[in-house]
């Protein structure tokens, strides 16, 4: 976490004592991206996914007077959505209702201890966004068609291997390798950012 | 060939592009994973970005839109105190997520109860399901009201008629509670266990398996309310009726006392002095202190599922809960899906997750804990003690038919280790976790994907664990010996590593060494030799955990 966000938070955390509902929408706005970008790792339906982030801010809300400025806001709201994406997680496959793809508990581990070990060591969603879109914009001509088609017009694998000759498989991996360098690029951008030389 | 790690990226990015996996494509994924933490950290970043991207590219609903749509929601309601049940359940489980000191928070999450609703929708739905459900509890009241008098006029006349006197209440005859002897107070006749006492405990006096919950043969049906698969919305009578439809002096009978309360949120009003007898009791916040006639005292706090049985026992389906017990109430018993504890004169903690897996950690004195099994000829117990193994997990029962393998793990303080898979009367010991967690999970794996076969080699190897295995083992010049096939496990991987971290490859052709096991000697010179001569040496085993070692890099393992 950087300096300034800890300063924010540290005066978010102050202002949730006395004003509650505003210190809540300030927390809503800093923090909306980066837990509809946690729920999606693990909701492929978007309305879905978006539906569980509403029902963490729910949470958030009601529990804003009892923060205890001991940890970071981050970690905590983190784990008001750990706890509510369990929640709906299971809830869920007890009910055979799934809309799109659930990535289960037990292969995308969301334990306590890795929720804020993201790749992007504790950066906002805000920074990662933009970092990835430099790096997007990076990428060579094939691989950005590659993830535009797949990402941005929603053209399914088996679609795009029919179009390029080649086998779903070899398109998934291709948009695997493609992500690695994304993540790769993005890493170094914000370490470049912070003014860290190197890893 | 497939090495794991490309089948563990394969099977991932067919799930992450849209694709659903069945379960057997699932579990190899998650076993993929949990032995290679450097793949697992590949994928968790991997999924990451495959969110940052879906987020960007996402035209659905903006930032402003979704913030909007929060405070929207969020508009109606107060942001202190307790304005619905609905949702301070959910508060009150945040702090159990961080409490650190805790000797059992990482072990168990802390987890929402099972026939809990909680659904957080969007406002105009929240408002619309609102207005019905006012309109239905309305016209529910109206008819019931109008049905109970008729109902009511009916039978007085109806009995004036007869001139005779007024039935007592009878029982419901679909109540099950009340109508069948509860198999769990069954098993363990409270005459029984007075006689329970410390010195005299053999592990014969344990109530066998058979009188916990066995979630997969035989479920416990939530006989006072609705199935599980679809959680009813809370309703603040239900409790009440769930007490009331109960008529049988038995069932009625109360047996535990709440001593203490502090600010629970369930779906009852009580103080501190009211009492309870067996029945379903849902904590989702708070805490609450039950006092059993016998003197058994229990903490629990929210969220928890339990149901006291007698005055000796109770059955804790999730949640947690701490147990005091002082002499005069040694026997006392809890129950989980997976363990049964019985108190020795003592204080303990247990914990149950959503899957039913259990974890016991004896804080005082001693308690004796076995695992929920259907064999009930071949239980093993163990006993707890602080300064020595102070801690049992037991892992959840596969939902297979057939054979279930039982596996538990005792944990002292000072690092030791004891885990056991049982299956079909034969156990497998084990003492790294790591061994332990292996063949645990394939065991499991094996069953789901061929459970004739899976039966079969589990056998072999069992037996073959049980043969007095001696031998050396040769890899680059390097010689251990092995009393065990548990030595050949540890000894055999730590030195592979030690081959591959030296820098010969385990496919070069100067991988070479010799098997000596009970006097056969092979001897290989390539590693296709190595793995004809280790299959032949330890069999079956192999299947289970010992080999596929050579195509893992150590830094992945």
């Amino acid at each position: 976490m950087t300096a300034d966000s800890k300063a924010i938070e540290t005066e978010l955390a102050e202002k949730a004592r006395e004003t509650p509902r505003e210190a809540f929408e300030a927390v809503l706005r800093l923090y909306q991206a980066d837990i509809r970008i946690l729920t999606r790792r693990h909701f492929g339906n978007s309305a879905e996914a978006d539906e569980v982030a509403q029902e963490v801010f729910v949470q958030v809300y009601h529990s804003m007077a009892k923060f205890r400025q001991e940890g970071s806001l981050r970690g905590w709201v983190m784990a008001i959505a750990r706890n509510q994406i369990l929640l709906h997680l299971r809830n869920e496959t007890r009910r055979r209702r799934r809309n799109g793809v659930i990535i289960p508990p037990e292969i995308l581990e969301i334990e306590a201890t890795t929720i804020d070990v993201d790749p992007f060591q504790h950066q906002t969603a805000e920074a990662e966004l933009h970092a990835l879109q430099d790096c997007l914009n990076r990428l060579g001509d094939e691989p950005r068609a590659l993830v535009e088609a797949f990402y941005f017009l929603g053209t399914s694998a088996e679609s795009l291997a029919a179009q390029k000759g080649k086998n779903a498989g070899t398109i998934r991996m291709m948009l695997l390798r493609i992500r690695k360098q994304l993540g790769k690029c993005i890493r170094t951008k914000l370490r470049l950012e912070n003014g860290e030389s190197h890893e | 060939m497939n090495e794991p790690r490309t089948v563990a990226l394969n099977l991932w990015s067919r799930l992450i592009s849209g694709e659903t996996l069945d379960e057997v494509d699932r579990q190899q994924l998650a076993d993929l994973l949990q032995q290679d933490s450097t793949l697992r950290d590949e994928i968790d970043a991997d999924a990451t970005l495959n969110a940052l991207l879906r987020f960007m590219s996402d035209p659905r609903q903006t930032d402003e839109q979704f913030v909007q749509g929060v405070l929207d929601q969020c508009g109606a309601m107060p942001p202190r105190g307790l304005p619905d049940v609905e949702v301070n359940q959910i508060e009150r489980q945040v702090p159990g997520l961080s409490n650190k000191s805790d000797p059992l928070s990482g072990v168990f999450e802390s987890v929402p109860l099972n026939g809990v609703q909680i659904t957080v929708a969007s406002n105009r739905q929240r408002k619309q399901r609102e207005k019905h459900s006012k309109r239905r509890r309305r016209s529910t009241w109206t008819a019931l009201t109008l049905t109970a008098a008729i109902l009511t006029c009916l039978s007085l006349a109806f009995w004036s008629l007869l001139d005779k006197p007024m039935p007592v209440a009878r029982t419901n005859p679909t109540d099950r509670v009340a109508q069948e002897p509860d198999k769990a107070t069954a098993s363990i006749p409270d005459d029984k266990q007075k006689t329970i006492a410390p010195s005299s405990i053999a592990p014969s006096s344990i109530a066998p398996g058979n009188n916990a919950p066995d979630r997969q043969h035989d479920p416990i049906v939530p006989l006072n309310e609705p199935p599980l698969v679809e959680p009813p919305p809370l309703d603040l009578t239900k409790q009440n009726e769930g007490i009331a439809q109960r008529s049988d002096p038995e069932s009625l009978r109360q047996f535990v006392t709440l001593t203490k309360i502090d600010d629970p949120v369930w779906q009852r009003k009580s103080m501190a002095g009211d009492r309870l007898g067996d029945e379903i009791v849902r904590l989702f916040a708070g805490s609450v202190e039950l006092t059993f006639d016998k003197g058994a005292v229990v903490t629990v706090d929210g969220p928890i599922e339990f149901r006291p049985l007698s005055t000796g026992k109770l059955e804790l389906r999730r949640g947690r809960l701490l147990a005091s017990v002082p002499q005069k109430a040694v026997g006392f018993t809890v129950s989980t899906p997976t363990s049964n504890i019985v108190d020795l004169g003592t204080e303990f903690e247990v914990a149950v997750n959503e899957a039913g897996e259990s974890d016991v950690q004896v804080l005082k004195g001693e308690v004796e804990v076995a695992p929920v099994t259907q064999d009930e000829g071949n239980i093993q117990k163990w006993r707890l003690l602080p300064d020595n193994f102070n801690r049992a997990s037991f892992f959840a029962l596969p939902q297979i038919q057939g054979p279930v393998p039982v596996s538990a793990s005792l944990q002292g303080r000072g690092g030791q280790f004891q885990g056991f898979v049982s299956l079909n009367g034969k156990t497998a010991e084990f003492t790294s976790p790591e061994a332990f967690n292996d063949v645990r999970r394939r065991a499991v794996t094996e069953l789901v994907r061929s459970q004739e076969n899976a039966l079969r080699q589990w056998k072999e190897f069992v037996d073959s664990m049980q043969d007095n295995m001696q031998g050396t083992m040769k890899l680059n010049g390097q010689e251990m010996q092995f009393g065990s096939l548990q030595d050949v496990m540890r000894l055999q991987n730590g030195m592979l590593e030690k081959v591959l971290k030296s820098g010969n490859n385990a496919r070069d052709s100067n991988f070479s060494g010799s098997i000596n096991i009970n006097g056969k000697v092979m001897t290989f010179t390539t590693r296709e030799e190595y793995e004809a001569a280790r299959r032949d040496a330890f069999g079956p085993a192999a299947t289970f955990g010992i080999g596929d070692v050579l195509g893992i890099a150590p830094a992945n393992r």
